[in-house]
Formats: C-alpha cells, sequence, structure tokens
C-alpha cells in the first residue's frame, strides 16, 4: 500500500536521494580549496611555493583525512567486531617506515613500494589474526600493546640506524604528482579520494552480511560461533580490512611528511583514533571521520600557547590570554573520559539517541494533538513524516502516557535543557549572531546551576561527602598556600564540619525517602 | 597458590620448574661469557633482581585487582609515575630550616608511633599475656577498632611529644596546631569510651528519629511504620578499657622512645620517610578515586572498561604534564641518606668482609631489593594468614557468594585496589631514587608488569611473584649481552615483549594462570 | 498461628531483560521448614536470590521481621541474620575448609561459639578442616556448604537443592541434619526431590512460570496426587 504510492527512481537518483548529507559533505570538501581562496583572496594551486591561506587549510585538511582513515579502521576492530587492538600504531608505523625506507633509502620506484607498504600491513594483519584465534578480550589488548611497543623500540633502536634512522628518522623525496609541497592540491584531492574509498568500503562492509555477522561477534561471540558461523575466518577479515586501512592512513602519512619519525610508532597514534572514534561515536560509520575531524579543526582553533578569548559579549570589556597549549591534552583525557562514563556511543549515538527523543516528544505533546484537531494536517505531513494519514490519526488517538505538566515534574533537567536551547537558538537567529546565542545559553546555565545542583543532590546525597572533602582541600590550599600544615589542619576541620553536616543532611534525605507517607506527600505536592 | 589438585600441581611445577631453569641457565651463560668476572655476574643478577622488584610492585597491583576485580588497570603504571613525582614535590619543597625538622620529626611520630603501638599491642595480647594470666579466652576487639583507638590516641601524642621535643612550641600558628592535637585527643577519648557517650549518641539520634517520623505520621493522620525500632547489638563491643591498658600503655611508652630516638636520627633520612609517606598516601587516594569514580560504573560494561583505563593513563600523564611540565627531573639521588649512597658494602659494615672485596653494585639497588622481598612477602602474608587475604582469595572465585555471606564486596575491591596503587606509589618513589623521573616512566614499567604478569599468569600472585624475579633477570641478562654485542642496552625490554608475545601465544592464559 | 519471619509480597524480577518472576509471594513462618515446590526453571532459585538481593527486583515487596529489604545491598541483607546455601554448592576451592568456615564469620568469635554445633551435625568436618575445598567429594561439599551458613547466627537459612547430585546414604544424613538445625533456625527450602522434601517440610509453596500458585500445609498435599502430578510432573 505504501509501495504505490511512492514513485520508483532511478538507483543512481535514489542513492542521493538517501546520501544527500554525504553527497553535500563530499561537495563541500572537494571545493573547499577553492572556497577557502575565494574568502581569502589567495591560490588554491600555487605555481610555485605552497604559501598561503588556501594552502595551509589544505594541508590541516590532509591530515584530518589521514586521522579519518585510522580512525575508521581503528573504529573496524575495536566499534564494529570488539577487538581491543591498543597497537593501531603498528600498521601505521609499517605503513610510514616501509615507504620511507624502500623509496628513501634503497630507491624502489614509489608504486611499488605503495604496494610492498600494504603487503607488509596485511602480513601483520595476518599475525594478529592468527593471535586473535587463541587470545580474547584483554589478553588481545596486551598483545597488540606489545606488539607495536617492540616496533617502535626497535624504530629506535641505533644497531639499525642504517636503515631506521633511529631517533633522526628518515627523509626522502616524494614523486612530484603527489608531492605535498609542490602540488598539494593534487594530493589534496588524492587523500579525499582514499577518504571517500574507506568510507564506501567500510560502508559495505558493515551493511553486507558479513558486517552483520562481526557485530554478532562483538555482542556475543559463543552465540555467534554455535550459530554455526567461523568466527575466525571473521575476525581475520575484520582485522585485515582494519589492518590495510591503517597502513593505507601511514602511507599517505609517509608521503604528508616526506619522511619518518619513530613518533608515528608510538601509544599516541593509538589513543588518537581511539579518542576519535569514541567521540565520533563508536560502532557508527560516519562517527570516526567526525570524531578526527572534529578534533583535528578545533586542534587548529585552540590550541595556542596565547589564545585571546574575548567574552565581551558575555561580561562588558573583558578579554583574557589563556594559554591553551597547555590545556589541550588535558582536556582532550578528560573528553574522553567523560564520553566513556556518560556518552559511550559518541556524538552520532547520542544524536540519533537525542533525536529520538525529541522526536518522540514531538509528536506526543505537538503533532498529536494537532492532529486529532485537525486531521487533514496528516494528509498534508505525509511528505515530510512519510507516514500515510491512517496511520498518523489511528497514532493519534494514543493518549499521551503523562501530561506536559507531569512531564515537566518528572524531567526538570530536560525541561531546562530544552529551554535553554530553545532561547539561545531562537535569539541566536533573531539577531543573526551567534554570539548573542551563546552568551543567552551560557547565561541560562549559570543561572540554572543552583537548581542543577540541588537536583543531583536528591539523586544522590552521598555526593555531599565528595562536597566536605572537596571543600576541605580547596579553602585551605586558596588561602594559607605557604603554611602546608596550617592548611593541612585547617582543611581537615572543615572537611570535619562538612562531612558532619553533610551526614545530617543525608540522613534526613533517606528518613524522608524510608518514610512511605511522606514520598506520597512529595509527590502529591 | 594452594592449588591441590594433583593435575593443577604437576601443570603449575612443571612451568615453576621451567621458569627457573630458565633462569639459572641464564645466569649460567652470564658466568661462561664473563670467564667467572664474580664482579661482572654479581652486577648482573643484583640488576635483575632489583629490575624485577622494581616490576612487580606494578605487577602486583596489576595482578591482584585483576584476579579479583577482572580489571586490568592500563593505568597501574601511572600510579607509579604519581608516586615518584609526588616524592619529588614534597622533597624538593621542603628546605633544611630547623622549623622543617621539627615538623618533620612530628610528622614522623605521628605515623610511626601508631604503628608500634598496634604492633605491640597485637603482640602482648595474643603471645605474652596468654601465658601469663593462664586464662582460656582471651577477647580480641577487632582490628578496625583498634586501628581506630591507636591512630587516634598515637597521632596526637606523637604529634604533642615530636612538638615538645623538637622545642618548636612558640609561633602564631601553634595554637591552631594546641586546638588541633586536643580536638584530635577528645576524638580519641570519645572513640575509647564509646560504649558509654557513642551509645547515648546513637540512642539519641534514633529516638529522635523514630520521634520525628511518629511526628510525621500523626501530621498527616497515618499510624507509624512498625520499622521503627532501635537497633543496636550491645554485645559487640569495639573496645574496652579495662582489659586492655597493658598493651596500650606499653605502646604510649614506645611512641615516647620513637621520638627520643628520631630526634637524633638524620634529617635526610627524615625527609625521605615523610616523602614516601606523602607517595603512599597519594597513590592509594588516587587509587580509591579511580576505582569509586571510574571504575566502577563501568563493571557492567567490561568492554568500555578496559578503554576507559587506557584513558586515564593519558589524564594522568597529562595532569603531570600540566602540573609539573614535562622536563626530566633527574634522580632523587641528593635526597637519600648516606648509608643508601655510595657501592656495598658501606663503609660501617667493610669490617665484615674481607680486605680487598669491593662488589660494583649500589648500596640502592640492595635497599630496592630489600623493599620489594618485603612487600612480596608481605602481601602473601596478608594473602593467606589474615581474614581479609580469606576474602579476597574466595573473592576471586566467586564475589557474589562472598558478599551474601555478609561481606561489603565493593569496600573490600576498593581497598584492593589501594593497595594496589599504595604499592605502585611505592614503587614510583623508591624507583625515583635511583631512575629519572619523567612522565613516560610509567609506562615503560607498566609494559613489562604486563608482562610479568601475563607470563606469571593473570591472578595468580605467586606466579606474578616468581616471574618478577625471572623477567627481572631475563632483561638484565639481554642487556649484558647486547652491551656486549651492539654496545648498548636497549634492545632488553625488547626481548622481554618477545617472550610476552611468545607465551602468549603457547599458552594464552599464562603459567600459572588458570584455563578460562 | 505463629509470626511471620519472612514476607515476599508479589515481587517481579529481571535479569537482564527478561522477566523471570511474574508475582511469587511466599510467606514463611518462624520456625520450622518451608519448601519452595516447581519444574525446573520455574524461579525457585531466583526466588531466594531475591530476598537476598542478588537478583534485580523491580517491584513488590520483602520483608524480614517486618523491615522492608528489598533494594538493600545483598551484604546487608544477610547481616540482618539471613544465611545462604546456593545450589551446586558454591564453596570455594582454593580455601581450605577451616578457611571456609572462618570466611562465614560476622564477627570475631562466631566460629569459635557454634564449632561444637557443627561438627556434631557434620562429623566429617572436623577430621577435613586442613584439606583444601577441591579435594573434597561432592557429599563433603554441600555439607560444606551448609556448615558455611550456619556460623553466624542466623534467624533464617535459605537452602537451594541440598540433595542435588548426592547419594541416597548422604541425602539422609542431610535431611537428618536439616531437621536437626530447623529447631534453632527457620528454613527456606528449595528442593526438587518431592520425597525428601515431604519428610522435611511443614508448608510448602509452589511456583510455577515464575507465579507462585499455591501454598499451604505440607500434609495437605501429600496425599493429593492429582496436584501433584499437575505441578510436579511424575513425583
Amino acid at each position: 500500500m505504501i509501495d504505490n504510492r511512492l514513485r520508483r527512481r532511478h538507483p543512481l537518483v535514489q542513492t542521493i536521494f538517501d546520501n544527500w548529507l554525504y553527497f553535500l559533505v563530499l561537495l563541500f570538501l572537494w571545493r573547499f580549496p577553492h572556497l577557502v581562496a575565494e574568502w581569502t583572496n589567495s591560490e588554491a594551486d600555487p605555481a610555485r611555493r605552497a604559501v598561503g591561506e588556501s594552502s595551509f587549510w589544505q594541508s590541516v585538511m590532509i591530515d584530518t583525512f589521514i586521522l579519518a582513515i585510522l580512525a575508521m579502521s581503528y573504529n573496524l576492530m575495536l566499534g564494529f567486531t570488539g577487538l581491543i587492538s591498543f597497537g593501531h600504531a603498528a600498521f601505521f608505523g609499517a605503513g610510514v617506515y616501509v615507504m620511507a625506507i624502500l623509496v628513501g633509502q634503497f630507491k624502489v620506484s614509489f608504486v611499488s613500494a605503495l604496494m610492498v607498504a600494504l603487503l607488509t600491513g596485511t602480513l601483520i594483519s595476518l599475525i594478529w589474526s592468527i593471535a586473535a584465534f587463541r587470545i580474547k578480550g584483554v589478553y588481545f589488548a596486551m598483545f597488540t600493546l606489545a606488539f607495536a611497543e617492540i616496533f617502535f623500540l626497535m624504530a629506535r633502536l641505533t644497531m639499525f640506524k642504517h636503515l631506521t634512522g633511529g631517533e633522526d628518522g628518515i627523509r626522502w623525496t616524494v614523486p612530484d604528482w603527489i608531492n605535498p609541497v609542490k602540488n598539494r592540491l593534487q594530493f589534496y584531492n588524492f587523500a579525499l579520494a582514499c577518504v571517500v574509498i574507506t568510507f564506501i568500503l567500510v560502508r559495505r562492509l558493515m551493511n553486507s552480511p558479513s558486517g552483520k555477522v562481526l557485530v554478532a561477534i562483538r555482542d556475543n561471540e559463543t552465540r555467534a560461533r554455535t550459530l554455526g558461523f567461523n568466527v575466525f575466518l571473521y575476525k581475520t577479515l575484520a582485522i585485515m580490512v582494519s589492518g590495510a586501512l591503517a597502513t593505507l592512513a601511514g602511507i599517505l602519512h609517509a608521503i604528508d611528511r616526506a619522511g619518518a619519525e619513530t613518533s608515528v610508532l608510538g601509544t599516541e597514534r593509538t589513543i588518537n583514533p581511539l579518542i576519535m572514534s569514541l567521540i565520533g561515536g563508536l560502532g557508527t560509520i560516519p562517527g570516526p571521520a567526525l570524531g578526527a575531524g572534529l578534533i583535528r579543526i578545533s586542534e587548529q582553533y585552540l590550541r595556542k600557547p596565547e589564545l585571546q578569548v574575548d567574552l565581551n559579549f558575555m561580561i562588558y570589556r573583558y578579554r583574557t590570554l589563556l594559554n591553551t597549549e597547555s590545556y589541550w591534552g588535558l582536556a582532550l583525557g578528560a573528553a574522553f573520559i567523560i564520553f566513556v562514563l556518560a556518552i559511550p556511543y559518541g556524538v552520532v549515538g547520542a544524536t540519533n539517541n537525542t533525536w529520538l527523543r525529541v522526536r518522540r516528544w514531538l509528536r506526543i505533546y505537538i503533532y498529536n494533538p494537532v492532529v486529532r484537531q485537525n486531521p487533514q494536517l496528516a494528509t498534508w505531513a505525509t511528505p515530510f513524516t512519510g507516514e500515510p494519514s491512517e496511520v498518523a490519526l489511528a497514532l493519534a488517538q494514543q493518549p499521551a502516557p503523562m501530561t506536559l505538566i507531569e512531564w515537566a515534574r518528572r524531567y526538570p533537567v530536560a525541561l531546562m535543557n530544552a529551554i535553554t536551547f530553545i532561547v539561545a537558538v531562537g535569539t541566536g537567529l533573531l539577531t543573526w549572531d551567534w554570539q548573542v546565542g551563546v552568551s543567552w545559553a551560557l547565561f541560562l546555565i549559570l543561572i540554572s546551576i543552583p537548581v542543577r545542583v540541588v537536583l543531583w543532590l536528591i539523586r544522590w546525597p552521598k555526593a555531599i561527602y565528595l562536597i566536605g572533602i572537596g571543600l576541605g582541600f580547596l579553602v585551605p590550599r586558596l588561602l594559607f598556600e605557604d603554611d602546608a600544615l596550617f592548611s593541612v589542619m585547617v582543611g581537615f576541620m572543615i572537611t570535619v564540619v562538612n562531612v558532619g553536616v553533610g551526614i545530617y543532611i543525608y540522613r534526613w534525605i533517606t528518613a524522608l525517602r524510608r518514610y512511605p507517607l511522606v514520598n506520597t506527600w512529595i509527590a502529591k505536592r | 597458590m594452594n592449588a591441590l589438585n594433583l593435575k593443577k600441581i604437576s601443570s603449575q611445577t612443571l612451568w615453576g620448574g621451567i621458569a627457573v631453569g630458565f633462569t639459572i641457565l641464564l645466569m649460567i651463560a652470564v658466568l661462561l661469557d664473563s670467564q667467572g668476572n664474580i664482579k661482572l655476574f654479581s652486577q648482573v643478577v643484583a640488576g635483575g633482581l632489583y629490575q624485577g622488584m622494581l616490576i612487580f610492585m606494578v605487577a602486583a597491583g596489576l595482578s591482584i585487582v585483576f584476579g579479583l576485580m577482572d580489571v586490568l588497570n592500563f593505568a597501574q603504571g601511572s600510579l607509579l609515575m604519581v608516586g615518584a613525582y609526588v616524592g619529588f614535590d614534597v622533597l624538593s619543597r621542603m628546605s633544611a630550616s630547623d622549623k622543617t625538622n621539627a615538623f618533620l620529626l612530628t610528622l614522623h611520630v605521628m605515623v610511626i608511633g601508631p604503628i608500634l603501638v598496634l604492633i605491640l599491642w597485637e603482640l602482648t595480647a595474643r603471645l605474652i599475656l596468654p601465658r601469663v594470666m593462664k586464662t582460656v579466652e582471651i577477647e580480641h576487639s577487632s582490628l578496625f577498632g583498634k586501628i581506630q583507638v591507636v591512630a587516634l590516641t598515637g597521632v596526637p601524642l606523637g604529634f604533642v611529644v615530636g612538638s615538645v621535643w623538637a622545642k618548636d612550641f612558640s609561633g602564631e600558628s601553634d595554637v591552631v596546631r594546641v586546638i588541633f592535637a586536643v580536638v584530635v585527643v577528645l576524638i580519641a577519648l570519645l572513640s575509647v569510651s564509646r560504649n558509654n557517650i557513642l551509645f547515648g549518641l546513637r540512642w539519641l539520634s534514633n529516638e529522635g528519629g523514630i520521634r520525628f517520623r511518629r511526628g510525621m505520621a500523626l501530621l498527616f493522620n497515618e499510624e507509624a511504620s512498625p520499622s521503627d525500632h532501635v537497633d543496636y547489638d550491645p554485645q559487640f563491643k569495639q573496645f574496652d578499657l579495662n582489659k586492655e591498658w597493658l598493651p596500650l600503655a606499653f605502646g604510649v611508652v614506645v611512641t615516647v622512645l620513637v621520638a627520643l630516638v628520631l630526634n637524633n636520627t638524620e634529617v635526610l633520612m627524615l625527609r625521605f620517610g615523610v616523602a614516601a609517606i606523602a607517595a603512599i598516601l597519594a597513590g592509594s587516594i588516587a587509587g580509591i578515586v579511580m576505582e569509586i569514580v571510574f571504575i566502577r560504573p563501568t563493571y557492567v560494561r567490561p568492554f568500555f572498561q578496559i578503554v576507559l583505563t587506557f584513558g586515564l593513563a593519558l589524564v594522568i600523564r597529562e595532569g603531570i604534564e600540566y602540573r609539573y611540565d614535562i622536563d626530566p627531573k633527574g634522580t632523587l639521588g641528593g635526597y637519600l641518606p648516606e648509608f643508601l649512597q655510595g657501592t656495598f658494602p658501606p663503609a660501617y659494615l667493610r669490617d665484615l668482609f674481607p680486605a680487598d672485596f669491593e662488589t660494583t653494585i649500589l648500596n640502592y639497588w640492595i635497599f630496592m631489593i630489600i623493599m620489594g622481598l618485603l612487600m612480596m612477602i608481605g602481601v602473601q602474608l596478608l594473602l593467606m594468614r589474615t581474614r581479609i587475604g580469606i576474602i579476597i582469595r574466595a573473592g576471586v572465585q566467586d564475589s557474589e557468594m562472598v558478599e551474601a555471606l555478609g561481606v561489603n564486596v565493593r569496600l573490600v575491591f576498593t581497598g584492593v585496589f589501594a593497595l594496589g596503587a599504595a604499592i605502585a606509589a611505592m614503587g614510583g618513589i623508591i624507583s625515583a631514587g635511583f631512575l629519572n623521573i619523567d612522565t613516560t616512566m610509567g609506562d615503560l614499567f607498566l609494559l613489562q608488569a604486563i608482562a610479568v604478569v601475563i607470563i606469571g599468569g593473570l591472578g595468580s600472585y605467586a606466579g606474578t611473584s616468581l616471574t618478577a624475579i625471572v623477567i627481572g633477570i631475563t632483561r638484565s641478562v639481554a642487556a649484558y649481552f647486547s652491551r656486549r654485542q651492539f654496545n648498548t642496552d636497549a634492545p632488553a625490554p625488547i626481548v622481554v615483549l618477545l617472550l610476552l608475545c611468545l607465551v602468549l601465544y603457547v599458552k594464552p592464559s599464562g603459567l600459572f594462570g588458570k584455563e578460562h | 498461628m505463629s509470626e511471620l519471619i519472612l514476607e515476599v509480597n508479589d515481587i517481579h524480577t529481571f535479569i537482564g531483560q527478561f522477566h523471570i518472576l511474574e508475582g511469587v509471594s511466599v510467606t514463611v513462618q518462624q520456625g520450622g521448614i518451608t519448601v519452595l515446590l516447581g519444574r525446573n526453571g520455574a524461579g525457585k532459585t531466583t526466588t531466594l536470590r531475591s530476598i537476598l538481593g542478588l537478583a534485580n527486583v523491580r517491584s513488590g515487596h520483602v520483608q524480614f521481621q517486618g523491615r522492608e529489604i528489598r533494594g538493600m545491598r545483598p551484604y546487608k541483607v544477610a547481616q540482618l541474620g539471613i544465611g545462604y546455601v546456593p545450589e551446586h554448592r558454591a564453596i570455594f576451592r582454593d580455601l581450605t575448609v577451616e578457611e571456609n568456615l572462618r570466611i562465614a564469620e560476622r564477627k570475631p568469635g562466631d566460629l569459635a561459639k557454634r564449632r561444637e554445633f557443627i561438627y556434631s551435625l557434620f562429623p566429617d568436618l572436623e577430621r577435613l578442616g586442613h584439606l583444601g575445598g577441591n579435594q573434597l567429594s561432592g557429599g563433603q561439599q554441600q555439607m560444606l556448604s551448609v556448615a558455611r551458613a550456619l556460623v553466624p547466627e542466623n534467624q533464617l537459612l535459605l537452602i537451594d537443592e541440598p540433595s542435588e547430585g548426592l547419594a541416597p546414604v548422604i541425602i539422609e544424613q542431610m535431611m537428618e541434619a536439616i531437621r536437626q538445625l530447623s529447631v534453632h533456625t527457620t528454613v527456606l527450602l528449595v528442593e526438587q526431590n518431592f520425597r525428601m522434601a515431604s519428610q522435611l517440610a511443614d508448608q510448602f509453596v509452589i511456583i510455577e512460570e515464575g507465579k507462585s500458585v499455591l501454598a499451604g500445609r505440607m500434609s495437605e498435599l501429600v496425599g493429593n496426587t492429582e496436584l501433584i502430578n499437575r505441578y510436579l510432573g511424575a513425583a
């Protein structure tokens, strides 16, 4: 019935129709150097030396592409197959070093070196998959960590200095057609093509039956095995594809830097894709690439020894200098932990989740009542909602689980967040100035802090202890920095008093909770 | 540990024999290669032993924590680094003025006093009193109660004694110190006589609570809940002053004696001791915070748990970099007391050895080996002989059943995590006396410790201890041969990691681990 | 009518996403033995685990001596005086018999007080004290498992399938022991072996497909073959 209403389209048109957002992003990335050149009056493809705004942004984007490929390959193992890899640097470094050694030291041709590099990556992934056959879970993670570390230590050895260059690394000359100094736009397009190919490959793989088996292995390996799948073979597939892609990222890196340095084998090359896929969204297809872009570009803007922060829109005439260089690593780590604890499926997962909830809310409290009043709206809305009017009308008849006021009482934080979001976006759009929107958001969050803290305490009364101990540490540290013993004592006393008061309040709250009548009384009010 | 199954015994003795034989073979190889040069040989062996002990300090925590909670804590190496940096911080801040010395002395008595009181108390109560008094049964109060009383009486006593002896009882902030001491003594007295005072307080609070709730019920015209009743167990006494005044008096006297003795010791040693205490405290606090805030919410998601500990290692390193910047801090060698500097044998022990006896072993190596051995034996005793050890060993097998028997397993988890962290932090400050302090030291130790824990079999403490020594000597021998061959000892860690990969391929659950 | 020691009222328990108990009500009188009957997978073990707080009870009430214990942590529930003997005799294999008993102490001296009583019930354990848990036979393990629950002063014992996989002689001994200890302590028993259950218990509760369907005096059930066939299969 629904099928008859939809016109059949040409497969190509249908593909574009289904993936319009991806095509839009691709179009933007393809035209990006020219757009930047247009905006900044620089050249996208300067004839002699690659200087100027456009070339600079091209190199930043190339870096992002490399990281995106690495993160996507990482996600294939961790997010989709459930193999914890702490040694992705081994693949990446293999790509870099094989290229640099073969072309730089042995003068092998570029294309054959590329083949050998990919082959090396595949070989390593073969060793890994044999390991994955016997070694499971944490043990596999440690195996990969040790494996990558062996290569890292070997690259630094002086006895292989003639080969790897030891701590100094190697330089090599990149062929002209892909040279990022002489022909940057060409390399930009090449790297972009690599990202697109990787993306399509991963997407194809994960939408294929084999991809479903990989996800099944992640969720429950024993069940996948009892269903009759050869788990070893599928794991090998995932590790091989992942390894080859990571090696490809390494090759691109070697071209980009025209050399090899020991840091490409270090733990950082493993942690980076881990953080990127986690922040983007583990187990989602666009997540890792998005995470790579987010982190690399925000790093470009934020990680500076002197970043001037202009808070004029918040506080009148207030500018300050921040040394964000020293905060960057810490902030990244903190973001990582917050994501693992609170948003384990990353930006993409959280957006999907929130959007689903918002849609459900909109349907229950806005769409359904309106449609109940004016049934003809259901017919008009069909092209936007994609559901026939009969279905919409039938769904609209369902009663809401609770009234809007009950909802607001039950989820006060959601209400506050919604109001903040609406006010911020609304004012921002009205005045057509993003700073106004941001300042409204900050203002609303700031004034709602006491309410949020109280709600938090009602939910987790034991947080009172934390506050007491924290005050005991902080106050003397701020007041008497020079006298250690004195501040320890004052801190002790503050802690004792605070925790004492805290226990009293805690007992109060729990007593109220334990007494069912008071609970109903609270609920009634 | 005490697996007595016949099949298991054969497997364990087999692999244990192979490990020991491997070590002996390595040592023989060194002996042959150096043509019987005892000086070189002893250096290689002692070097291997101290490396093994340092690795053990990280591996011990990893092993126990994994056995009990199935958490492989990748941040254990960072805890070692935290210990080293905190020790460095404390040492470099303390200037050698009279005032600081008095503070140090006070702090030491505050810590050592209670420990001695506790030990003496245990000894007298368990060994001497039963023989002297010939009573059939002597009631002990619980260990926790004892620690409470001992800490609360010993700390202020040590404080006062230290302050008086150090003649540092003048100055502005001393008023606060006196108030502090008085407050703590009051709490201690309260604790000692808790049967009278605390009982009264508890009765008051319970009575008040019931009255309040009844009042609320009356207010809303309802009947009071029957669950409102006072519950306390009058038979369960924490401490009885009448019975145990004798050991307590012993302890007090000893505390004063300790203060007297410490008053004449070298200031450097006091400082190093304070730094060690601070490092251990910092490490265990970091461990507790880690367990409660980060590990506990993720027990249901083991997959993310591993990733999280890996990220925690990064955060700790970045935090340390932010706090102390990235430059290496050098070793703590300059802060060491005199008897830990120089080579073995030290000057005051020269007479015990032949006149021409000299080695290239540093005193500090021997110190590290002794500390490591103490730690090894101490943890082994804790595991095998105490009630907490029984709970830990039972929890390794089935923590749910332990909880069903009435043990607060979560608290035990946190405690074990803190213990592992404290050992790692102690390893940190001990290694910092000899190795450069920088932000990568944690990662280096972590990898070696992981190798040890895996080869020894995850969750097997005895296996970890043995393997730590084996790996230490393997590393040292590998360094020896590569120094002769390539004139560098950089390949030594590679050998260990290769060994790890090899063992994982051959026996995925380690040499002494249980097959899953 | 004697006093109620345990009252389980319409509990709903989930394991993961699966709704295992869909309304179980059990009352246990002070003193004597109550038995939970039912087919395999009916939810008897889950009921015991729900009482102890080891399983996730979403709704309903569990009251022990008039105090609500639903949602309490298992160790706190145990400390109120509930002993648990799990199925498959989950003793600690790496610990010796003596240590297995010592771990159950809730305060120092518990074991010393109850040692004689335990050895009078299970004389075997006295000579096995130094052996490891993994060296015991199935029957000895089961005895140890019951003895462990006797170390602290419990008001209620939850015993799960004490006769499972044991030789008939040892089942007799176990029955005798349970009968003796039920003089001091109330027992809530889960038993597949209907003959044993009918000889021991005073009260019964039948659980079927996650619901409690029938409860009453054991003497009423014993003669009633129709009920036995319907709920328990061939007895």
